[in-house]
């Protein structure tokens, strides 16, 4: 009689019991959980490190690019002052509506900027462990789809919409969740406080709607010790006043997260 | 969402590693090297993340880049163990890992036995009938079409078969 495609053999249940039969050190298991940890973090700095670099060069070509403006605009009123009847320096008017959108644009990027670093938010957090724990639980383990359409996942997508999108353009929001990793410095579970001070957000001359942050968080553990750490930045906007890119970067080896990290592993 | 795209990849590490690990083991039998293409397929992983389509099975996209990873391996290990070979060293084909894996008596046979068949006869086999990998699971691993996924399985069985019956283990075929 001719065997079904399903109908399990001798060898079938050999190869089965190869796999229970392997036997992989629990302990090299672990170690090597660490390890891949441990070179995700390093990883992780010398990104940050090569990104604070771009920043820094973005700096400098922007001063060249200031400089090299002042001069070329100077040398040009020089000759304009040479000749009294042409006169065209004059200051850009500022209509009501343009106003108005600056002041919603600035306030969108406030709003970012505190809900980021005014925390941990206690609600992100509880929601994101749910989702964790759902992950790996029996329901989910095998099925990620259904995993993505369950209450734990949904609720932190939700959350995460709920607080940030109204502020960001469709893909500025995307990029933000993705690549700027919203609720970054909330995902900590050691006992911790942050606070943003001193923002400051100031449109950049000559660039309307991009705009230059600075702000100082301060952190503060469960033992009352205190750090400071200062963002710089850049924001962009749409002609609606909302985010379409926000990017803050404080310290290097020594910025809030490496802080953060440091002591989730005291 | 760097710290939750590395808790995800840990919660993978949590639920995978273990199945990763013994495919890889039982492709390149060499426990070192097993350890060392699990440590970097997680990595890919982690670098490709934003790649990942939310609506796939993270398990089966994370064994294709382990295939990836594990066939890359092999192909530069090739000229290699063709050298040794040659000069009649022997290869460490069959040998059995020793450091961070046990492998229980009854199985060790069948552990060289399948360490002796051709990579790819190997590699269906361990994906279809020992990871339980579904036919259209196991062709998006490898990428290749079903039907050399079924007629490669139906060439590998016999092969195996035969390898167990010529170093003499006793073998009921059913």
């Amino acid at each position: 009689m001719k065997k079904t495609e399903n109908q399990r053999t001798l060898l079938d249940d050999q190869l089965t019991q190869l796999d229970h039969d392997l036997v992989w050190d629990e302990r090299r298991q672990a170690k090597l959980h660490h390890r891949i940890l441990s070179k995700l973090d390093k990883q992780e700095s010398v990104k940050r490190f090569s990104g604070g670099f771009k920043l820094a060069s973005s700096f400098m070509l922007f001063m060249i690019i200031l400089v090299a403006g002042y001069l070329f605009i100077s040398q040009n009123l020089g000759t304009d002052s040479a000749n009294p009847g042409n006169d065209t320096e004059t200051a850009p008017a500022v209509t009501g509506d343009q106003g108005s959108a600056a002041a919603g644009s600035e306030e969108a990027i406030r709003a970012v900027i505190e809900k980021e670093f005014d925390g941990p938010d206690e609600k992100y957090k509880e929601l994101l462990d749910a989702a964790m724990d759902a992950q790996i639980s029996e329901e989910y383990m095998e099925d990620y789809e259904a995993y993505l359409e369950s209450p734990e996942y949904q609720a932190l997508m939700g959350y995460m919409e709920e607080t940030y999108a109204a502020y960001f353009t469709e893909g500025g929001y995307e990029e933000f969740i993705n690549v700027m990793h919203a609720f970054m410095y909330s995902g900590f579970n050691h006992d911790y406080n942050l606070a943003a001070t001193d923002i400051e957000i100031e449109e950049i001359e000559g660039r309307p709607s991009v705009y230059d942050l600075s702000f100082q968080v301060e952190y503060r553990n469960g033992n009352n010790e205190t750090s400071y750490h200062d963002f710089e930045g850049t924001a962009a906007v749409s002609e609606e006043g909302k985010i379409v890119k926000i990017e803050y970067l404080d310290g290097l080896e020594d910025g809030l997260l490496q802080k953060l990290k440091d002591n989730e592993e005291e | 969402m760097a710290t939750e795209k590395k808790r995800e990849i840990s919660a993978w590490y949590e639920q995978h590693s273990g199945s990763i690990f013994r495919y890889i083991l039982l492709m390149v039998r060499d426990d070192q090297q097993a350890e060392d293409l699990t440590q970097e397929t997680f990595i890919k992983a982690f670098n490709h993340y934003e790649t990942f389509e939310r609506k796939a099975n993270p398990k089966t996209w994370l064994f294709r880049i382990a295939h990836n990873l594990t066939i890359d391996f092999i192909r530069k290990q090739k000229p290699l163990e063709l050298l040794k070979e040659l000069l009649f060293i022997g290869g460490n084909r069959s040998e059995l890992p020793e450091e961070s894996v046990e492998i229980k008596e009854n199985s060790k046979e069948l552990y060289k036995a399948l360490g002796r068949l051709k990579s790819s006869y190997r590699e269906v086999i361990i994906l279809r009938k020992i990871r339980e990998f579904s036919i259209q699971e196991t062709a998006e691993i490898l990428n290749w079409p079903e039907s050399k996924v079924k007629n490669t399985l139906s060439r590998a069985i016999p092969a195996l078969e035969d390898q167990l019956n010529k170093e003499g283990i006793f073998y009921e075929k059913n």
